[in-house]
Parts: structure tokens; C-alpha cells; sequence
């Protein structure tokens, strides 16, 4: 298992860098601008950390008022 | 001519303001990466879940198979991610009266149209482009095999494709404007094209044949059978954006 999971590693890293960016910037744009989030910002936060991809994904698109 | 550079310009950065290419270049990377090692790790992975007396026998992954899931996952969960991010490229506009005001000042239709379009299609390009070459990349790491020109052209049909779709996004738009009516006609037409499909005969020269080339690949069947489907399918974008120009030309403001 150990060595099928090394074979991976050239390819997990860059997911889970990937997946570390997008939670960043979806976290930074949600505590610096309370105002602009659409419903709870706990819940939200919630969902950025805990959906990979998706969870930020869907905050950088619905969660804003525009 | 200005004008249109100008409109551009301001489409490409709305992309950057409201996250849509990173969104985009994130999604398609990581599909990118993905889709050779899912093809290369399924085999083993089933083997873990297959328990005592089942025997799953499977052939060892190859080069092919990681486009196969390149494509998979492109047709399915990018054409979502598209939907979502370009549903409302320009009901969204009319929606917050934002085009009103540019059009008051004279902006003309054609600017409007060209622009949004030639904005959406270079965004989805570049990312979808990115996402091509790093699962080129990472398919050349995991399996022995080169790219052949069938698994570029049905590379190419995909985003083809998704440039149909921000076409009926765009032309559904001037006609109809409000969002929910821009994703119903749009869904309709799809349904549509794909009724068509019924027909086996029409299946060559159907747009919707162009979201399915990845499976045509690993079938018999070549991708140069479709040509025809690459061909209608450009007619059609250029037809519906040059309708798209007239109807909002010849609408009050």
C-alpha cells in the first residue's frame, strides 16, 4: 500500500496544493468582507472547509451578493 | 472595432473579479491531474474492495484510458462547472440592467455580443488548454503512449462544445433575458439535439455527438466520421451570435 501511495505523491501534491489555494482564497474573501456574504458566514465557512473543491467553489459563486 | 477591444477588456476582467478563471483553471487542473491517475489507481483500487470469492480480472490500464477519463470527467463535471459560471454571462446584465446603461451610451449589439462571446471563449480556452497539458503531462509519467491526433481533435470537440453552450447562453439572452428562460431554452435545445440522436444517421453531424467523441475513440469508429459534427457545429454558433446581434439590435432599450 505504501509503495502504491509513493506512486501517487507527484500527483497528490499538486491536488492538495490546488485544493489548500482555492480554500485560502475563498476563506480570506469571506472574513474580509462580511458584508457581501449571502446568509451565515459560520455555515459558510463550514462548507469552504470541510467540501474539498466544491465547498469554495460554490462560495466564490453563490455566496456573494454582487 | 474599439469599442469590441474595449468590451473585451472589460469581460476579461469581470472573469477575474468574480472568480471565474480561477475557478475554472483550478477545476480543469485538477481534473487534469486526476484523470490519469484514476485510470491508472481503479484497477487497484477495486482490487481493495473486492472481497472473498469475488474476482474482479481487469486489463492493466493504458495510455488511452486516461484520456477516457479525461474526457469523463470534462463532459460531465466541467460542462456543470461551465453551466453554472456562463448560465448567466449576459441574463445576468439585463437582470441588473448593467447592459442598459452601456447601451444608452452607445454600445452597439454587435460590440455586446462579439464581446461577450470572444471574452467567455478565451477564458474557457486558456484554462481548459491549462488543464489539457498538465493531464498531457502527467499521462505521459504514468502510461507509455504518445497523443494522437484523434485524442486532440476530440479534446478540441469539448470545447467546442462548450463554446456552443455560452453561445446559447449569450443568443437565448437577447431574446428572452431573464435567466431562468435562458437555462430552460438552453436545456431544451440540448434535449433536443440529443432527440435528434434517434436517429443513427444523424448522429455524424450532431453537435451533441461532439460531447461523446472521447467514447467514439475507444470504439471502432474514427473521429474523422465527424467532421460533419464539427462543421455544423461551428455553422451553428456563428448562425445563433449573428441572430443574437440582430435581435438585440432591433430591440428597445
Amino acid at each position: 500500500m505504501t509503495n502504491e501511495l509513493q506512486g501517487l505523491l507527484p500527483i497528490l501534491i499538486p491536488i492538495v496544493v490546488l485544493e489548500l489555494i482555492l480554500m485560502i482564497v475563498a476563506l480570506v474573501k469571506l472574513f474580509k468582507h462580511p458584508e457581501e456574504v449571502k446568509g451565515s458566514m459560520l455555515v459558510w465557512a463550514l462548507v469552504i472547509v470541510f467540501f474539498n473543491i466544491i465547498g469554495p467553489v460554490a462560495f466564490l459563486i453563490f455566496g456573494r451578493k454582487r | 472595432m474599439k469599442q469590441l477591444m474595449v468590451f473585451i477588456k472589460k469581460e476579461l476582467l469581470e472573469s477575474l473579479r468574480q472568480y471565474r478563471l480561477f475557478i475554472l483553471l483550478t477545476v480543469f487542473i485538477v481534473f487534469g491531474l486526476l484523470s490519469p491517475a484514476t485510470a491508472k489507481f481503479m484497477p487497484e483500487l477495486l482490487k481493495t474492495l473486492a472481497t472473498e470469492g469475488i474476482a474482479i480480472t481487469l486489463p492493466p490500464p493504458v495510455y488511452l484510458d486516461s484520456w477516457l477519463q479525461f474526457f469523463k470527467n470534462m463532459s460531465q463535471m466541467g460542462l456543470i462547472v461551465v453551466i453554472i459560471l456562463y448560465g448567466g454571462i449576459l441574463a445576468d446584465e439585463f437582470n441588473k440592467n448593467t447592459i442598459e446603461l452601456l447601451r444608452t451610451k452607445g454600445l452597439s449589439s454587435f460590440s455586446i455580443v462579439a464581446g461577450k462571446f470572444i471574452g467567455a471563449a478565451l477564458v474557457l480556452g486558456l484554462s481548459y488548454l491549462i488543464g489539457f497539458l498538465v493531464s498531457v503531462i502527467y499521462a505521459a509519467i504514468y502510461f507509455e503512449g504518445a497523443l494522437s491526433g484523434e485524442i486532440i481533435a476530440g479534446v478540441f470537440a469539448l470545447l467546442l462544445f462548450y463554446f456552443l453552450l455560452v453561445t446559447f447562453f449569450i443568443f437565448f439572452a437577447t431574446w428572452i433575458r431573464k435567466l431562468v428562460g435562458v437555462m430552460l431554452a438552453s436545456g431544451l435545445s440540448i434535449m433536443l439535439l440529443f432527440l435528434l440522436n434517434i436517429k443513427e444517421s444523424f448522429a455524424k453531424f450532431n453537435p451533441v455527438s461532439l460531447l461523446s467523441l472521447g467514447g467514439v475513440l475507444a470504439g471502432d469508429s474514427g473521429v474523422a466520421d465527424y467532421t460533419g459534427a464539427f462543421v455544423i457545429t461551428l455553422v451553428l454558433i456563428a448562425v445563433l451570435l449573428i441572430a443574437g446581434v440582430l435581435i438585440l439590435a432591433n430591440r428597445d432599450l
